[in-house]
């Protein structure tokens, strides 16, 4: 009996080692490298941008700033889902910011840009390093010249390689059309005016302000990249980049009691808002979703413009809102489900978690 | 009768009695005995006591066994002082103290094989071991707790009208082009539709 107590001890002691060193190998090969792009590897050829077309390019996204007019538009999309289009009168000026009006009242207005937490450095950059940007020609929309510039896919084949094509106001670089196209080479979003006034105003610079007043700002808890880090170390699923690639641009907090994380991936074209909270999906009271199942799970969906996703896993829930094409928001919303419940961080970071929650157990004032 | 044998008998009542005085000395004896009426009755009494020693002697417990005798011995024997016992102090660790060579220690069996510092090393071992366990346990429940994410807080309904306000918001400054996409709702035409450049 007393040479059994030692023997009892060593088998614990290695027993105990054995599963912890099992538990960390395993999680290992479960983890997705925090930080790290999600689903598969997509690094290609380089895109080639055309300096003329990235300048036109940079000249249109910052026009609204400094330019007013007012028009008729019309906006289409297409999707599995079916068409839809609408005609809108469209106003904008440097200060109040853009408002569309369709039926006699304001359906929506909207300030210009905020500012970014992750990628500061714009959209054309964002563009620049996803596609390739080359002159297109020039042509004529709603009676003025424009120049045409298009974005490519680098690597792709001719025919599924055109991603956006953009036509911008000679006199003001305003973005007068705009079509953008998925991977298979469908029309999925078009948008022109039908008829425009342009009023250039060179003073405008500085009004801004007042517009994204009137639109509302942005929730003001941004993260950056060291906040996002102790936020993946607590268990938030935050990758660094989704199919696409969208690379992840935008970070905040928000919501009541800052309790939803909103992370933003765009790649100039597209945008994919992922917002997460706490819980799991009240699905008694979701109402005009269909479900929809994603690799194995279950999903609900509503197919407007833009795309809306929710589910829930590992203890959260996921909303995703999308100006992107379907296919893309499908190959997001698939990586989202590989990752869900593994935003741990590092077995060190889990360990660390574990240590604390344990430690909450015996905690009677917790 | 002669001046002897009119003299008592003396010690020789009890060596009668206990019939130790050989045959000649024991026939003058009692040659003595039926003549002397003293020693008659001395001899009369130590016959009583003697009867009575051995009814007593029947009745007691045995004694003790020569094994018994001999431990009583054996602890007679003069030896060391006792091996001092091993303290734990704040100073140092537990420190096993041997007994000097020769010696067996307080405690330990005679025919025991293993000297006695093995005992307290042992004991320390299981200790070391039993805390062993005890953190590697720990830390594999800490490992498995902390790959779950924080409990549920419960039933949640997103704010997906306020969580697309925000999309637009941020959305703005990332895409060139129109941020009156975002208006269009749902879509008018159902079916697969799609239309090429």
């Amino acid at each position: 009996m007393r040479r059994l107590v030692p023997a009892v001890g060593l088998v614990l002691v290695l027993g105990s080692l054995a599963l912890l060193v099992l538990l960390v190998v395993a999680d290992e090969g479960q983890l997705a490298p925090s930080g790290q792009a999600r689903g598969s590897k997509e690094d290609g050829p380089l895109p080639v941008v055309e300096e003329a077309a990235r300048r036109l390019l940079e000249r249109g996204a910052a026009a609204p700033a400094t330019a007013s007019y007012t028009g008729t538009q019309f906006m289409s999309a297409w999707s599995s889902e079916g068409t839809t289009s609408q005609v809108l009168e469209v106003s904008h000026t440097p200060a109040d910011g853009t408002t569309w009006r369709g039926g006699g009242k304001a359906v929506r207005t909207a300030a210009h840009s905020a500012d970014l937490s992750i990628l500061g450095d714009g959209a054309v950059a964002l563009m620049s390093r996803h596609y390739s940007l080359a002159l297109g020609g020039s042509a004529r929309v709603a009676g003025r010249s424009v120049d045409v510039v298009e974005a490519s896919r680098p690597g792709a084949a001719p025919a599924r390689a055109l991603a956006a094509r953009f036509w911008l106001d000679r006199v003001t670089g305003l973005v007068l059309r705009r079509e953008v196209y998925d991977r298979d080479g469908d029309r999925v979003r078009a948008s022109a005016f039908v008829d425009v006034i342009v009023d250039a105003d060179p003073d405008a610079g500085g009004k801004a302000d007042r517009a994204t007043e009137r639109a509302g700002r942005a929730w003001s808890s941004t993260l950056d990249g060291a906040a996002l880090q102790r936020m993946r170390s607590a268990g938030w699923d935050c990758p660094g980049r989704l199919p696409g690639p969208l690379p992840l641009v935008d970070a905040r907090r928000g919501g009541t009691g800052r309790q939803i994380v909103h992370l933003s991936y765009a790649d100039g074209i597209a945008s994919i808002s992922v917002f997460q909270q706490r819980g799991s999906l009240d699905r008694e009271h979701l109402r005009g979703y269909r479900r929809d199942t994603v690799d194995g799970r279950d999903v609900w969906v509503r197919a407007e413009i833009p795309r809306r996703v929710v589910w829930s896993a590992g203890g959260t829930v996921y909303t995703v809102v999308a100006d992107a094409p379907e296919r893309t928001v499908d190959r997001a919303v698939d990586a989202l489900h590989e990752g869900a419940g593994n935003g741990a961080g590092s077995p060190m970071d889990r360990l660390g978690r574990g240590l604390d929650r344990v430690g909450s157990w015996f905690n009677p004032f917790e | 009768m002669t001046a002897a044998s009119r003299a008592h008998l003396g010690d020789r009542v009890a060596a009668l009695v206990d019939d130790e005085l050989s045959a000649r000395d024991r026939d003058r004896a009692l040659v003595h005995i039926a003549a002397c009426a003293d020693c008659r009755a001395e001899l009369a009494t130590q016959r009583a006591a003697k009867a009575l020693l051995a009814s007593l002697g029947s009745a007691s417990a045995p004694g003790p066994s020569p094994r018994v005798l001999e431990s009583l011995h054996a602890l007679a024997v003069p030896g060391g002082p006792l091996p001092p016992r091993a303290r734990t102090t704040l100073q140092g660790p537990v420190v096993p103290v041997l007994p000097p060579p020769g010696r067996r220690p307080h405690g330990a069996r005679a025919d025991s094989r293993r000297p006695g510092g093995r005992r307290t090393g042992r004991r320390a071992g299981v200790l070391t071991a039993g805390a062993l366990s005890a953190a590697g346990l720990v830390l594999a429940t800490a490992f498995v707790a902390g790959g779950t994410q924080s409990p549920s807080t419960g039933p949640v309904l997103p704010p997906v009208a306020e969580l697309s306000v925000e999309h637009s918001r941020t959305t703005n400054g990332v895409t060139v082009g129109d941020p009156g996409t975002g208006l269009m709702t749902t879509f008018e035409n159902p079916g697969p539709t799609s239309t090429r450049r």
